[in-house]
């Protein structure tokens, strides 16, 4: 591995002089040299061993690429860099750092992260340079990832997603936990009893109770760069879990991942008694596919658990790596879809209502969030010509919408990538030819967002997710169901008596989240994500 | 009114045929100016020919706001279609046998009338049939989700579909000395069917008389249909073996033609993609078989499409091909071409698709908007092809080229594509928010 190794530093004033004098997470020209952690070790970028990120840069008055591009620059890592000799010893002194005391540390390199401090607004500045999110959007993510590392914010999420009847989370990872329940001997309880009789007058001796501990586990994690939370949501995960392990960080969001690594590792010398959880944590990239690295780091003898995010030739890989022996977590590639009622279009004054409801569940990441909505089926029934093509109910709803993410535009602006600007017209010139396009900011090169009334059936293969908007009229909300699946994430309906009626249904069709319309992105402490309670399977449950 | 102008349209196409032919010949007899006036002509008119006939091209310029005047740069902008057009029915109706819906969604893309009896098909085999019974020639091509695009061709369409690749490509085999009364045919293919990577082989036959295919039985869309959508491997292997595909046995059959035609001293004109010659030359060697006979071609087809993790570079392929087969780089011949082109584009000796006067090409950019023309451009192939009046032939591929404007080492005049076709940048898959592949919603 090449680098060097940085001094901690503990105030983000400190730490960002520091980063300056080693040339680190700033714009130099069109580079930005970028920090790694490596088990513990911030490793920077040099010499020849290097791998470069291209990315091209925005215009954030338009939202459109400014023609320009930069430079990410960052050290290459071995896989030997992130392994451990010895795993079980690495588990046991994870398992000795106290919550509490991992809490703190988090906690302090929170504090690093505020947004309104110098580290915050440096690599924001940075960050909004090569971004598509609007300010209000990559504001608010940022302000997240500082705000989930708080103190409280761990404690919470893990004293509810660990918890076991009234024991909170947080006390099975400090602790053996005595389990208050009746014990089975199991058919072999006889037999022992035979076996180990006491001698006569001898006492019989109790066997203990059985107590439960959530034991750290060591940890892969892939993530994708559809948001700039995602990486460091996940590597949260690791880190509540008080585990170990490795966190790669996506192409397309690397600066929040970096700042974190930097974050930790300056909090970390304050916090001596959490370092243990450092030392076993590795934030890098490497190009995904990258044999020389993959191959041996998915080693089943080290590692416990993958965690995979993002599109589906990466959750294929990866799973193919993990090839059965780790245990996999996937976070598949899924779309969010909105079912609304006629109750919503009947008056002008109700249908505006909900169609800005509507666009808010669009606006979730600029739709490449496995929660956002690409597809609403609207209620109501076919009149005369209209129907062939969709209905004016469709269309209504269509027009309402538009107005909606324009009005969402003007709050929060973005445009779509040339990409998906080209994706835009080849569905508009291929599979929804004819259809009814209500544009945001007009069609062609000028396309802010747009709301299309299809005809029919869509592939959702072609979708640009650029705030464009499929709109299918249905007869019956419970038409749609039809339509539903393990591919879809999240359902928002509208309004709430349908959304009550409908939500046992549309669970039973695999989908995980039915929401309020307008609700899409509405988490809790302990929410279950893709259906499945993660931090419980992160940890090792185990009887001792 | 509309039977004026696709008769108009198809005198035209017959003009540019000539054109082309002289074009190819090179003889000094091809005037460029005259030939982009009649290919201009035919466009505008194929617009309006669309426009009037083309329910959903009809409903693409009322969306784009293009009128029947719109001048060819507006048509290129805003009517090129994508190759999805032909897909764009409903995957549920075949799974249905609903081809009452299916023949109403041809009848949406296409300018000809649909067989009413196509609506009572069983199967989509049948469907076909019954469309060619009622003078549709419809051929289709594979796609990525096992949904298969259709290509409908009236009569005047599939006359110039099977006229204008002959019209220039014959002076490129005269060029090379082959006596087609002298050579056998061997297509890595079948013997019939409407697929249409398969049609190069058949029409080989028109002019061959003894062609010895690799499965001697045609395709059927129903085989490859289940093949495309198997889901496990199982339903694959068992969808493969109705084909036939990759058996063997065929190959060692094929293998025994070729053999039969050198000892009888005939030269071979082969036919096949480039993992298929590949695979043949490996097996030739492998068997110790004799090299072709002098004066042998053979021609690739197709790209190497799924087979992509068997690609090797073209010199590779054609060293392999000369070692095995005795034939020299400058007999192994390379066309692009697809479903929904009439006019093919060969590949010259100096490694260049030469795009005939018949076809406009045009570049575009990522975001699909129309790259200015100049000498030397890199983007998003597209062309209109006026020779089609069946169904919209202004097409934006998904295919990446460099296109230049110069006269070539060869001879040849005119646009040209240098150096590999590669696919376009895909569709930005991003995220957790990546969709699936196969979903409707």
């Amino acid at each position: 591995m090449s680098g060097t190794r940085i001094d901690n530093g503990v105030s983000a004033l400190t730490l960002c002089e520091r980063l300056d004098t080693a040339g680190l997470l700033r714009a130099d020209g069109d580079e930005i040299r970028v920090p790694v952690l490596a088990r513990g070790r911030l490793v920077v970028p040099e010499g020849d061993a290097v791998l470069e990120i291209r990315e091209a840069t925005i215009d954030r008055a338009t939202m459109r690429p400014d023609g320009d591009a930069r430079r990410l620059v960052l050290p290459r890592v071995a896989a030997a860099d992130l392994l451990y000799e010895d795993p079980g010893a690495v588990r046991a002194r994870l398992a000795a750092v106290p919550f509490a005391a991992l809490c703190d540390w988090l906690d302090a390199a929170a504090e690093l992260l505020e947004p309104d401090g110098p580290l915050g607004a440096r690599v924001r500045t940075l960050i909004a340079a090569a971004s598509d999110l609007a300010d209000p959007l990559l504001d608010a993510g940022l302000r997240l990832n500082a705000t989930m590392m708080r103190a409280f914010a761990v404690r919470e999420v893990v004293d509810r997603e660990l918890a076991v009847g009234s024991v909170t989370g947080s006390r099975f990872l400090d602790e053996w936990v005595e389990v208050d329940t009746p014990v089975w001997d199991g058919p072999t309880g006889a037999l022992r009893a035979a076996l180990a009789s006491p001698a006569p007058g001898a006492a019989t001796a109790l066997a203990p109770s059985p107590r439960v501990r959530a034991f750290p586990t060591l940890q892969i994690h892939v993530t994708a760069g559809n948001a700039p939370v995602v990486a460091p949501a996940s590597a949260l995960r690791l880190l509540a879990t008080r585990s170990g392990g490795v966190v790669k960080l996506p192409s397309g969001s690397i600066l929040p991942g970096a700042a974190l690594a930097v974050a930790l590792h300056a909090a970390a010398e304050a916090h001596p008694t959490a370092r243990a959880v450092l030392d076993a944590l590795s934030l890098v990239y490497w190009k995904g596919g990258d044999a020389a690295v993959e191959e041996p780091l998915f080693d089943p003898a080290v590692f416990d658990r993958v965690v995979v995010w993002g599109a589906p030739d990466a959750v294929e890989r990866v799973s193919a790596l993990a090839a059965g022996a780790i245990r996999t977590l996937t976070f598949n590639p899924r779309y969010g879809v909105s079912l609304i009622g006629r109750e919503a279009l009947a008056d002008d004054a109700a249908l505006r209502a909900a169609a800005r409801l509507a666009a808010a569940d669009v606006l979730v990441w600029n739709q490449r969030a496995c929660i956002a909505s690409l597809v609403h089926y609207v209620e109501g029934d076919a009149r005369g010509e209209s129907e062939a093509a969709g209905g004016d109910v469709a269309d209504r709803w269509g027009a309402a919408l538009c107005e909606a993410l324009a009005a969402a535009d003007r709050l929060a602006p973005a445009a779509p990538s040339p990409a998906a600007l080209g994706q835009i017209q080849r569905m508009r010139r291929g599979s929804l030819v004819g259809a009814r396009w209500h544009w945001v900011g007009g069609s062609g090169r000028d396309a802010r967002a747009a709301v299309v009334v299809a005809r029919g059936p869509f592939e959702l293969s072609s979708h640009p997710l650029s705030r464009v908007v499929i709109v299918r009229r249905v007869a019956r909300l419970d038409d749609a169901l039809a339509l539903l699946h393990r591919g879809v994430s999240t359902v928002g309906v509208h309004p709430e008596p349908r959304r009550l009626a409908l939500r046992d249904p549309v669970a039973a069709r695999g989908v995980s989240n039915i929401v309020p319309l307008g609700h899409a992105e509405r988490a809790f402490a302990g929410m279950p994500h893709d259906g499945m309670r993660v931090l419980s399977d992160l940890v090792e449950w185990t009887t001792g | 009114m509309a039977a004026g102008i696709e008769h108009e349209i198809h005198e035209l196409g017959g003009k540019l045929r000539a054109a082309a032919n002289a074009w190819a010949a090179g003889d000094g007899g091809f005037d460029e100016a005259d030939a982009t006036r009649l290919r201009h002509r035919a466009i505008a008119l194929c617009h309006a020919h669309y426009r009037a006939a083309i329910p959903a091209y009809r409903r693409l310029c009322d969306e784009a706001g293009v009128d029947d005047d719109a001048p060819l740069a507006m048509l290129v902008e805003r009517c090129t279609v994508t190759d999805d057009l032909f897909k764009s029915y409903d995957a549920a109706w075949v799974g249905a046998r609903d081809f009452a819906a299916l023949s109403a969604w041809l009848r949406d893309v296409c300018a000809e009338p649909v067989p009413a009896d196509a609506a009572r098909a069983h199967d989509v085999d049948d469907w076909l049939e019954r469309l060619e019974r009622g003078g549709l020639h419809v051929l289709y091509s594979s796609g990525t989700s096992g949904k298969l695009s259709f290509v409908p061709r009236g009569e005047a369409s599939w006359d110039a579909y099977r006229a204008n690749g002959p019209s220039y490509l014959m002076h490129q085999v005269q060029r090379l000395g082959v006596d087609l009364s002298a050579v056998d045919g061997a297509v890595l293919g079948f013997r019939g069917g409407r697929m249409g990577i398969q049609r190069a082989g058949v029409e080989l036959a028109r002019y061959i008389p003894h062609v010895h295919y690799l499965y001697d039985s045609e395709i059927r869309a129903e085989m490859l249909r289940a093949l495309l959508t198997a889901r496990s491997a199982a339903a694959a292997d068992a969808a493969r073996a109705a084909l036939a595909v990759g058996q063997d046995e065929a190959y060692c059959s094929f293998l025994g033609a070729l053999r039969r035609a050198t000892e009888r001293g005939r030269a071979v004109w082969l036919f096949g993609a480039p993992h298929q010659v590949k695979r043949l030359c490996a097996l030739m060697q492998a068997a110790g078989a004799p090299a072709l006979r002098a004066g042998s071609i053979v021609t690739l087809g197709g790209g190497w499409k799924s087979f992509e993790g068997q690609r090797v570079d073209r010199a590779v392929l054609c060293a392999l091909i000369e070692a095995a087969l005795g034939v020299p780089a400058a007999r192994v011949l390379e066309a692009y071409a697809m479903v929904e082109l009439n006019t093919p584009l060969m590949r010259c000796g100096e490694g260049r698709y030469h795009v005939p006067p018949i076809l406009e090409p045009c570049l575009f950019d990522e975001a699909l908007l129309p790259l200015a023309p100049g000498a030397d451009v890199t983007g998003t192939f597209g062309f209109m092809d006026p020779t089609a009046t069946s169904y919209p032939s202004f097409l934006v591929t998904g295919d990446e080229v460099r296109l230049v404007r110069e006269r070539c080492p060869c001879g040849l005049v005119g646009p040209a594509l240098v150096g590999e076709v590669r696919r376009a940048p895909g569709r930005e898959v991003r995220g957790c928010g990546g969709i699936l592949a196969t979903v409707r919603a």
